[in-house]
């Protein structure tokens, strides 16, 4: 029994040292992330790969976009990542934030059955190929639970000056079960539905919906980096997280791992690199 | 049923193909949650044994207060935790949040009083007599407090895998002071609420049975030593 407890001792007391080693010194600092881009997996590979190359741990923590900037305006982080441009803006404005950077950007697709009896398919506006579904009575799904893509497509509505309403107009009661859920849902009805392209081409092999309508700008999602204020907050640690900053915009690191993050997997990128640098670099 | 079964055949894959991820994420589970209950052990053990051996006034207020903190929820420690962690927090410069020692920070807390509660009970259910028995046998008090212990073992053992128990199977506080981090500091639970929350069922199922498998194979060792004949 007293061997057995010493043994059981000294073996916490190993890890407990192992553990305080991995941690002391290094130099970290902390991010306020949206959960999209961290559950996609992009975020971790950004950061697993920016830490192999500078030695700086970043920890992040996933949040709404609310919330990741209200946690930031206590001054607890050091950069955050987000996607509502009237939010940031704020953010900005009241001097939590230094600035907003684009980063990248994903986007919405509108899927539907192959013949396409709406007859959508190449339709460079989205809101003009809602009204030809509404106008064509053909069924829509909508996943209906205010998340962030429900309320997008909401918006895509209200851009188009409709109100969906009528027996073709389904919200799938499940629809909080996630994206997932509600496009095999509409697959089986062959119905038409506002799909993110991430967990189109994740289904894409089990599902017989094709996209029919993609690119217009009313269906891209912006995602932006803002650096928190040092001026207001002393403590923030402005150096690492400006470090980081400029490895992610960077054509030649973090955007070109932006830009093919998804292609092995689905033979198509989900986020599409945005920064400034990346623009410059692709014009000429 | 198919998901269950889709998710047996891939735990034993990921076993089978010693998955460095889900290795890692085990061992980290392993770590974070037996040291927290070391800690809560030496607290609450130590601070039980002076409750249940003492007397003084308010003694049933302290009793009742640990017996609540018994089932604090996870969250509520995970939100304390994390606004005292919080750089502006009070406890800011330890620079400690979204690390593995972070979880370590809150899960003592959460096993603290689950540990104290139960020792209080053993202790307090020895028979009154035996402290009396064992000084005026000629022990010093460190020994006699030695004997309690041992005398204590089987309800004492319990109070550990209860302990264990609760900090290996909570989420809510892992969450949010850990920040489930990629090959940092996520643990099994937090990877199975992810996986789940992005339909990976399999997976979720899968890391779920290896997390049973590991308290059950923890229990177990705990049970060895609780069970055990006592030498003559």
């Amino acid at each position: 029994m007293k061997r057995l407890f010493f043994i059981c001792m000294i073996s916490m007391l190993a890890l407990i040292a192992n553990l305080t080693l991995a941690e002391a010194g290094d130099k970290y600092l902390l991010l306020a992330s949206t959960i999209g881009p961290v559950d996609a997996g992009i975020v971790p590979l950004l950061e697993e790969q920016f830490e192999s190359k500078t030695g700086i741990r970043v920890r992040h923590v996933g949040a709404g976009t609310g919330e990741a900037l209200k946690m930031a305006e206590q001054g607890n982080f050091d950069l955050v990542l987000v996607h509502a441009r009237s939010l940031e803006e704020k953010f900005v404005r009241n001097g939590f934030g230094t600035e907003r950077i684009p980063l990248m950007y994903n986007d919405f697709v509108l899927v539907g059955p192959a013949a396409d009896p709406a007859g959508i398919k190449g339709t460079k506006s989205a809101a003009e190929a809602l009204k030809k579904i509404a106008a064509q009575g053909v069924p829509f799904i909508s996943r209906g639970d205010k998340s962030g893509t429900h309320v997008a497509e909401m918006e895509l509505w209200a851009k188009s000056g409709l109100k969906p309403a009528g027996p073709w107009y389904q919200v799938y009661e499940k629809g909080n079960e996630g994206n997932a859920p509600t496009l095999r849902y509409a697959d089986q009805k062959a119905a038409y539905t506002f799909m993110d392209r991430a967990t189109y081409l994740s289904l894409k092999n089990s599902i017989k919906l094709v996209v029919l309508v993609e690119k217009d700008e009313a269906l891209l999602n912006f995602i932006s980096l803002i650096p928190v204020n040092p001026k207001k907050f002393p403590k923030v640690n402005s150096e690492d997280a400006m470090t980081f900053v400029k490895w992610l915009t960077s054509p030649t690191e973090g955007q070109k791992i932006i830009s093919n993050f998804g292609r092995e997997k689905y033979g198509q990128p989900l986020f599409f690199p945005n920064s400034t640098e990346w623009q410059a670099a692709h014009k000429q | 049923m198919d998901l269950i079964l889709e998710g047996l055949i891939k735990a034993f894959h990921l076993f089978l193909t010693l998955d460095p991820e889900v290795l890692g994420i085990t061992w980290l589970s392993i770590k974070v949650s037996g040291l927290a209950t070391f800690i809560s052990v030496i607290i609450g053990v130590s601070s039980g044994m002076i409750v249940a051996l003492t007397r003084f006034p308010g003694k049933k207020f302290v009793v009742s207060v640990v017996n609540t903190g018994m089932g604090l929820p996870p969250v509520v420690v995970g939100l304390f935790v994390t606004v005292f962690l919080w750089r502006n927090g009070p406890l800011g410069f330890l620079n400690i949040l979204y690390t593995p020692t972070a979880i370590i920070f809150a899960q003592a807390i959460i096993a603290t009083p689950i540990v104290m509660g139960i020792s209080i009970a053993a202790l307090q259910n020895l028979p009154n007599k035996l402290r009396l028995q064992i000084l005026s046998l000629g022990a010093t008090r460190v020994q006699m407090v030695w004997i309690l212990i041992r005398e204590a073992r089987l309800p004492l053992m319990a109070a550990v895998m209860a302990g264990f128990g609760g900090v290996i199977s909570e989420v809510g506080a892992s969450i949010m002071v850990g920040g489930n981090i990629k090959g940092y500091s996520r643990v099994l639970t937090t990877a199975t609420v992810m996986e789940t929350g992005r339909g990976n069922f399999d997976v979720a199922f899968a890391i779920s049975i290896i997390l049973l498998l590991l308290v059950f194979l923890v229990n177990y060792i705990f049970t060895l030593i609780q069970q055990r004949e006592r030498p003559r």
